[in-house]
This record gives C-alpha cells, structure tokens and sequence, in this order.
C-alpha cells in the first residue's frame, strides 16, 4: 500500500488537486457563504479523476504486482486525505477568524454571539453538514464511477448536486433568526454553553455518516472494480 | 518441474458479439511465440484473459507448474506485459516512472536497468510522449528485464514501427531469449515479424485456436499453388481453403492433407502471410466480380 499510494502521490495525483484544498481558505472573506469552499472541494475530483483516466492509471496500475482490490484503496486514502486536508483548512481558517475577533476581516460580525450574519458561520455544526455532503458526494459518484464503466461527467454532476445540498440548508437555516425557526438558526449559528451540544451532535453525526458511508462506498466500489473487464 | 512456463488451458470469454472459445496452448523457457490473427480475431483479450484483466468464463492458466491465480502476486512479480508501447503516464519523465514503478518490483536491478538505458539509448530525461513508438517498446522492455521477468507478454509490440525499428526489436527479442532464457510471447498481425524470429506460432481465428505448433511444422501444412485456370482447377479448387482468380490466373491454399496428389501445379510451402491471407478469406472463395 505504501508504494501505491507513492504512486498517486507521484503520478495519479494532478497537483491542482492540492492546490483545490486551500479553497478552505474562503473561510477568510467577509460575508461570503461559506458553502462554496465545499463545492469547490469538489470540482477537485475532475483533476483527480480525469487526470488519471487521461493517463491510462488504471492499465499502468493493474498491470503492477499488487492486488486489483488495493487500487481502489489507494485511490481511496487519496480522496479521504484531500477532503479532510481541506476541511482541516477550512476549520482552521475558522479558527482564526474567531480569535480575529471578526474585525480587520469583518467576518459575519457578531454571528456567534447573536446568530445574526449572513449563511452560517465556521462552527461545528457547519462542519458536520460539511461531513454530510462529503458523504453524500462520494457516495453517489464514486459508486456510480466504478459500477458504471469509470464515467465521469454524469456521475459528477449528480453528486455534486445532490452533495452540496446539505451545506446549503445549513446556510438556509442558520439564516432563518427571524422566522418561526428561529431556536434551530440559534443553535446552528452561535457556539454557546446552550448550543454546544447541538453543535458536536451535528459535528459528530456528520463525521459517522461520512466514515460509514465511505467504508461501504469503498467495499462496494472494490467489489465492483474487482469483477470489471478491463 | 514443467519445462513450460505458461501454459493456457481452455480459456473461454463470451461477450455480447464476440466469444473466445477453449483457446489452449502452451510456451516454453527461451521460445519465442507469435500469437497471430487478425484484427479482433482474441488476441488481446485472450491476453488480458489469461492474466486476470479480464474475467474468463472458464479455463487455466499455469505459470511455471501452477495456477496463475493462485499466487497472482508472486507471478506477477516475474512475468512482464506490456499492451503496445508504454503509453500510460504521457507526460511523465522516464526517470519519474521508473522511480515509481520499480518500488513494486523485489527483484529490482538497478545496474541492469541503467545498462538496458544506456543499450537502448534512451533518455530518462525524455518523457514518454516524446519517445519514438519503438522507444516507448524498449522503454517496456527495459523496466521487464529489470526486475528479471521470465516471461515478456508484448501485445502488437511491432505495430505502427517502420521495417527497421521492427527488425532492430526483432532482433533485441532474440538476444533476450538467448542470454537471458526469458521466454517471449508476443501478438502480431505482421507476419513478416514471425518468420525472422518466432519459433512457434499460435494461431487464433474468430476466437477459436487454430493451430499452436512450431513455425516450420505450421507451415508445413499447408500448400500453395499459382498458375492458370484450367480444368484441373476447377475440380480441385473446391478442396482448396480458398482461392483467389484474376485474369485468367489462379492462386489457392490447401491444407497439405487435402492437396490432391495428381495435380498438374507446382505446390509450394507458403509464407505466414499468405496462409493468413487465405485462411481469413471471408467467403472461403473468391469469384472474379466481372
């Protein structure tokens, strides 16, 4: 596994991947929603999947020593790694707006203490809907992506649709301090001693979906990638 | 200990328009074998078949004495296959691939394959895009014998090359198989390639083997005869595998066993090119058009 994943590191992986990951960084610009880092995120597995399909990754790949099933693995710790580097980013990015104090940068002024702003801000329960549309993006393309004959453009379409959902609601419902949902715009926006146990049971909740549905996305895809004709 | 080094049993593949049926041979240590026939006749996926790129419905495949599959990695370690030229990873610098590509291999010769860099003067600078198609052949060969394959699987390695690269592979494939006892088995629709170097040929036609024995006995069984139409012809070209008239003259193909003894032709033993040609004849005869 250490030399396929050198491989991907070397070869599979177009550096644009990388550099998609800093998009976490949106984080940073006032009154921008916040979502948009995710889908960026995801515009990254074009890089990722088109480059390797360009250069024929799969019959270089299985044509090495090494077991059909442990391609797809490395593929695997590729896309978890370039997701949660750029979550880490994002969160980080969060981080420090916090401690900025939302000044100089003018963040959502007063959005963690009021539940005022614009979308939802860099809290722990956006992190776990960003978790939730991770699950949802990899579970719908890369399942379709190994069943389907390696497809792309069909697959990335409807999962990043379907993928992106969640941290738009999240900025829905954040955004909602003065409507009858009022409580759940609250809990979402603000980090507060009433808030944080909604907040990690989001964060949390978001965190097992994706791991669960990452495991199952990778069992299914290596079965599949396991019986297709090459 | 078998002697063989592959041996294929029985492998059958069927697709919606195309079926590989029972196609069984084998290849020994130092022998050079042409899989022949033309295009989408199996060539490729009886390769890809054989070593588990594709699923086959049924049959074995035994390197060295035992099944492939059950020491796929181990076997693989040893055997090298190389579908064209090396054409995955286009804009990547030899020395890149190469970095990557060996850490899989245990038995990696560094100093061997500096040499082979050197013996078939290529640059690991380059990358692979702007290797010649004879380069990007020898690019392949140079990472097999590196990690000392037994076995050179080389689908269409000649294809697209002029005369003299092919003839320069061609004869890199022989000194491989005489310094090295790796055995070769690699397929071809140029026939020419065959007579300069293989010593067996494995014959495949619309899926199905139709001969895998030496070059000399194969072509041994068939004879060839040109000359003008007359009556003779016309009672003996129905046992003919096919044939071919133009302007009053006729050339045809008989497997040896049906060439009927008392004919006034001179039979000649063909070349490869022409058994194929004769046997691929679609309609099994060909009449003039006018």
């Amino acid at each position: 596994m250490k030399n396929l994943l050198y491989k991907e590191l070397k070869l599979a992986i177009h550096p644009m991947v990388w550099f998609f990951s800093l998009f976490g960084l949106m984080i940073f610009i006032p009154n921008y929603p916040n979502c948009v880092f995710v889908i960026y995120t995801m515009m990254a597995f074009i890089f990722l999947f088109q480059g390797a399909r360009e250069n024929k990754d799969i019959f270089y790949s299985v044509l090495l020593p090494i077991k059909k099933r442990d391609i797809v693995k490395a593929r695997f710790y590729s896309i978890a790694s370039f997701e949660l580097l750029s979550i880490a980013v994002a969160a980080i990015a969060g981080v420090c707006t916090y401690f900025m104090g939302y000044g100089p940068m003018g963040k959502q002024i007063g959005s963690m203490t009021d539940g005022g702003g614009i979308g939802i801000p860099p809290t722990f329960a956006f992190f776990g809907f960003v978790f939730l549309s991770f699950a949802i993006f990899n579970s719908i393309f890369l399942n379709i992506h190994y069943s389907k004959g390696f497809k792309m453009l069909v697959p990335m379409i409807v999962a990043s649709f379907f993928g992106v959902l969640p941290v738009l609601a999240a900025e829905v419902m954040a955004s909602m301090s003065n409507t009858p949902l009022e409580n759940i715009s609250y809990q979402l926006d603000v980090i507060s001693a009433d808030t944080l146990l909604c907040q990690l049971i989001v964060l949390f909740s978001g965190i097992a979906i994706y791991v669960g549905s990452f495991l199952l996305t990778y069992f299914n895809s290596a079965k599949k990638f396991e019986k297709t004709d090459l | 200990m078998s002697e063989n080094v592959l041996e294929v049993k029985d492998l059958s593949k069927k697709y919606p328009s195309f079926q590989l049926s029972d196609v069984s041979f084998s290849l020994k240590k130092g022998e050079i074998m042409g899989f022949v026939g033309r295009n989408g006749a199996g060539k490729t996926t009886t390769i890809k078949s054989m070593f588990n790129i594709v699923h086959p419905d049924s049959g074995m495949v035994l390197f060295n004495g035992t099944p492939f599959l059950d020491h796929e990695l181990i076997n693989k370690q040893k055997l090298s296959i190389l579908l064209g030229g090396v054409d995955y990873y286009p804009k990547t610098r030899i020395k890149t691939l190469t970095q990557v590509t060996k850490r899989f291999y245990q038995n990696w010769d560094g100093p061997k394959y500096e040499n082979l860099l050197k013996r078939f003067a290529l640059d690991e600078n380059k990358r692979i895009t702007e290797l010649s198609a004879g380069m990007k052949v020898k690019y392949g060969l140079a990472i097999a014998l590196s990690h000392h394959a037994e076995l050179l699987v080389l689908d269409e390695p000649t294809s697209g090359l002029d005369p003299i690269s092919r003839d320069e592979l061609l004869n890199i494939f022989e000194n491989l198989v005489d310094e090295e006892n790796v055995a070769i088995l690699f397929s071809t629709h140029i026939t020419s390639d065959l007579e300069k170097c293989a010593d067996t040929i494995t014959y495949i036609q619309k899926g199905k083997l139709l001969a895998s024995k030496s070059l000399k006995d194969f072509k041994q069984d068939y004879l060839f005869i040109k000359g003008p139409v007359t009556e003779v012809f016309e009672k003996i070209k129905n046992k003919a595998i096919s044939y071919h008239l133009r302007h009053n003259e006729a050339e045809a193909l008989f497997k040896k066993e049906n060439y009927p003894q008392n004919s006034d032709y001179q039979a000649y033993i063909p070349d490869i090119d022409t058994i194929m040609v004769y046997l691929e004849k679609e309609s099994g005869n060909e009449e003039p058009l006018i």
